[in-house]
């Protein structure tokens, strides 16, 4: 990390609630007199398009954008979008946290017939060969979740993915904040009523201790 | 001094009002449409108007929720930008604030009357521009500077959130003291950004003051000089300090000249300038290009040795300054998104002074014109002044490395398609079943703006061109005049029509143009996320019951030759009726009609917004 700064980035498809989690961990980081700013990047009016957000923190901030090759964490919803995103915005031994299931869209489906959209589709690619083009750009610490299983098993449906891929980069202790503090805005700051199960989300990712 | 509790910046609650309500000296974390919105609303702006384009759509949202806290103030979209920028500027010369925010290309669409409204002299009266380097989200990358200097109207570029309600705040000072427009030109860079912003105070007694609309003042370009003198050059002659004032008390003359609006800027605090003693270069960062250009300062540590002038009025230029730097440096760097718009009018400062500084910037190739300007591009013409590396070499060759994969390896990653359910998508297809069917080859497809625009690629490649908003119909008609002996087909969908298709589809109608119009109606804004129009569930910007205009209708009224409307999801009627109409000469319109599926999942309360 450069001089005592931590970039972070999420990134999955729109509709995956990126931005939630943004203003969790923005509130969260803010509270405990963090220096703290963010971006989202141009988020598409529809469905399943690549979307991701800047978070940094630091002493001395003046662009809440990550530069190019400096990101220390990445959140992924999605493999191909993990690799999108780390094969620009990855530092070299970045800490990438990669949620397994992929969405089947954006032209692609697993046996390569149609996509979500009914359209013709490319075969999806195998994780293997994702995390090999990672590691050919120095990004070899990715670890993988199972972000979409746990959200399911846990609060049946796939909703609390943002939550449970939250707990997870968050049990890898490189997220300067208090237990205490992010779970309380889980509580308070996401939509009514759904904070109980959230917070159930959440803490199932973090039981995965990365 | 009691020790000050440190209290931190919250969110605001999503709908909650909290942007348009008095918390002065409260700190929030807004994003950059909200602090546009805020900074209006602390303005006292009485009148907003505008038409959905990304990035300054959600300004209007933000707005919206002002207006029902404070039932003086009317927030609307409106049918187009021209629209807008009218509306807007009749409420500021009733002697209210007004406001339209718009997209880039929106100001192509107000170019007329933006330049002649300027002429007229209009007080309290802020645009907001969206400009969009690297084309991110839009179908171009222009500069929208040009065409404010083009209708000579300043130009202001805020560096931060906090700046960007601030200044939007001081634009509506600034416009009141100078009797023009002025600007907020916001890149897409910082449009989407979120940072803490100090609120100031609302001045309600603004918003709520009288009406007064000044009758004697003559709102008109020309005015009745004597001959030899021109009417309609009068005007004009107050841009460049022309106009003999004395004769013309009460009229133009009494309008504040160029060389007082220049003034005015070069005393403004905003464009910042820190001077060490001995800079080992110059830099000028033009507004969102400021955050990126002290990162790269930070990170080649020469903070303090480096002149940096912050520069917020890109148009006029603060020439004083910018004179400063040029005599302290011997070389400057010029940093500002898309044109060397700033770039161009500093070379001409150090021109007219004879300065022997080397300008570098976009004109010299340090940095370039296309796509958004980076971090690590500043930071590798910075170095190259300092005679440095910025990167090391190896991590700039990862970084290229990184982006070949994507270009080359994972090209076939589409952009995004339509929907799983789009409506639109389905009528495409039954169009081109149908159109297959019947002609093969022999159809020429002319599409328009918006989310049908997808029907040019693949799978359904039934679409040949879009441009700007409302012209598929009459590039469809031009082909037909030509003598094209195809099937011609023209799409639109409804906010488009209503944007700026009708006068297209009138001119077809009354030109005897031999074509098919496909609209697509589906109930609202689609792509720049699902805004009402006049032709939308019967409701406005500020959630209003109000008339709901049938395009079926109004298109009967302009006597087209052949008019139905469909269901897509309905295959069957849509293709039978779609043969139908294909056979009539003339024009004939088909209205597939069904509610955008995200919206209609919205609506139904499936999904969170
Ligand atoms: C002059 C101009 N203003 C605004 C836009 C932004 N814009 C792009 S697509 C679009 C929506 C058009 O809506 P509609 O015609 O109903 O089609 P839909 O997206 O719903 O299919 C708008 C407003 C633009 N491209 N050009
Ligand atoms: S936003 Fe609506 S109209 Fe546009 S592609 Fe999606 S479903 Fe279709």
């Amino acid at each position: 990390m450069e001089d005592n700064h931590l970039n972070l980035m999420i990134a999955g498809l729109s509709g995956q609630g990126i931005i939630m989690v943004e203003r969790l961990l923005v509130m969260s980081l803010a509270q405990e007199g963090r220096n703290v700013l963010s971006a989202d990047v141009p988020p598409w009016t529809h469905r399943n398009a690549l979307t991701y957000c800047h978070i940094r923190m630091g002493e001395k901030l003046y662009s809440p954008r990550i530069p190019e090759g400096a990101a220390d964490i990445i959140i992924a919803f999605e493999p191909l979008v993990g690799l999108q995103v780390s094969a620009v915005y990855g530092k070299e031994d970045a800490l990438v946290i990669m949620n397994d299931y992929t969405v089947e869209t954006r032209g692609l489906s697993r046996d390569g017939s149609r996509d979500m959209s009914g359209l013709p589709a490319h075969k999806y690619p195998d994780i293997e060969g994702i995390l090999g083009h990672m590691a050919g750009l120095g990004i070899d610490k990715v670890r993988i979740v199972s972000g979409t299983d746990i959200s399911f098993k846990e609060t049946g449906s796939n909703r609390c993915l943002n939550m449970v891929m939250l707990g997870a980069a968050y049990s890898s202790r490189m997220i300067p904040v208090e237990v205490d503090t992010l779970e309380n805005h889980i509580l308070e700051n996401t939509p009514p009523g759904t904070g109980q199960t959230n917070l159930k989300a959440f803490r199932s990712g973090l039981k995965l201790a990365l | 001094m009691p020790e000050e509790k440190y209290v931190p910046p919250t969110f605001l609650k999503w709908a909650s009002g909290d942007v348009a309500k008095d918390y002065p000296g409260k700190t929030f974390i807004i994003s950059c449409n909200e602090a546009l919105a805020r900074g209006a609303v602390e303005a006292g702006v009485r009148v907003v108007a505008a038409y959905p384009g990304s990035p300054l759509q959600y300004t209007i949202e933000s707005l919206a929720i002002a207006s029902s806290i404070y039932p003086s103030m009317h927030v609307e979209w409106s049918s187009n930008e021209k629209v807008a920028y009218d509306v807007t500027l009749g409420a500021a010369m009733a002697g209210m604030r007004a406001f339209t925010p718009m997209k880039q290309l929106g100001m192509n669409v107000v170019i007329d009357s933006l330049v002649q409204g300027a002429n007229l002299g209009p007080a309290g009266f802020v645009l907001a521009v969206g400009d969009d380097p690297g084309a991110l989200e839009t179908e171009n990358e222009m500069d929208t500077r040009y065409l404010a200097r083009y209708a000579e109207i300043p130009v202001l570029e805020p560096t931060s959130i906090q700046e960007v309600k601030d200044y939007t705040l001081m634009a509506f000072e600034l416009s009141e003291k100078i009797r023009l427009p002025v600007i907020v030109r916001i890149t897409t860079g910082l449009a989407y950004q979120r940072s803490p912003v100090v609120f100031g105070k609302i001045h309600h007694e603004i918003r709520e003051r009288d009406v007064s609309f000044d009758k004697n003042r003559r709102w008109i370009l020309g005015d009745a000089f004597p001959w030899p003198m021109k009417p309609f050059g009068a005007k004009h002659m107050r841009f460049h300090d022309e106009l003999p004032v004395k004769e013309w008390e009460g009229t133009v003359g009494s309008l504040p000249k160029a060389s007082f609006t220049k003034e005015v800027i070069e005393r403004l605090e905003w464009n910042e300038l820190i001077l060490p003693d001995r800079p080992v270069a110059g830099v000028i960062a033009v507004g969102e290009c400021y955050q990126d250009t002290m990162e790269a300062i930070r990170y080649l540590g020469v903070e303090s040795n480096v002149a940096i002038l912050k520069l917020v009025t890109s148009f006029p230029i603060p020439e004083n300054r910018v004179r400063e730097v040029l005599k302290k440096t011997g070389s400057v760097l010029v940093v500002e998104q898309i044109e060397p718009f700033v770039e161009a009018q500093v070379c001409a400062v150090a021109a007219n002074m004879n300065s022997h500084a080397k300008i570098l910037g976009k004109l010299t190739g340090d940095i370039p014109v296309c796509n958004e300007v980076t971090r690590n591009i500043i930071g590798k013409a910075l170095g190259k002044m300092l005679g440095r590396n910025f990167l090391p070499e190896e991590e700039e060759k990862r970084i290229e490395k990184g982006k070949d994969l994507l270009l080359k390896e994972l090209s076939f990653i589409s952009p995004p398609r339509f929907c799983p359910g789009c409506p639109e998508l389905a009528a495409g297809f039954a169009l081109k079943t149908v159109c297959n069917e019947l002609y093969g080859e022999e159809v020429t497809y002319i599409g328009d703006v918006g989310c049908y625009g997808m029907m040019t690629v693949p799978p359904l490649n039934a679409s040949y061109a879009n441009l700007s908003m409302g012209s598929g119909i009459s590039i469809a008609s031009g082909i037909y005049h030509a003598g094209s002996k195809d099937k011609i087909i023209a799409y639109i969908g409804d906010s488009t029509f209503f944007h700026s298709g009708m006068p297209a589809l009138v001119n077809a109608v009354y030109n005897k143009a031999n074509l098919l119009l496909y609209v697509l109606d589906n109930r609202t804004t689609g792509n720049t996320g699902h805004q009402p129009h006049p032709g939308a569930f019967g409701i406005t910007a500020t959630k209003q019951a109000t008339k709901m205009l049938d395009i079926e209708e109004i298109v009967k009224a302009f006597q087209v030759d052949f008019v139905k409307v469909v269901d897509p999801y309905d295959f069957e009627e849509t293709t039978t009726v779609l043969k139908k109409a294909l056979e009539v000469e003339g024009v004939s319109v088909v209205i597939a009609r069904r509610t955008c599926a995200l919206l209609a999942q919205r609506i139904m309360g499936l999904m969170e917004k």
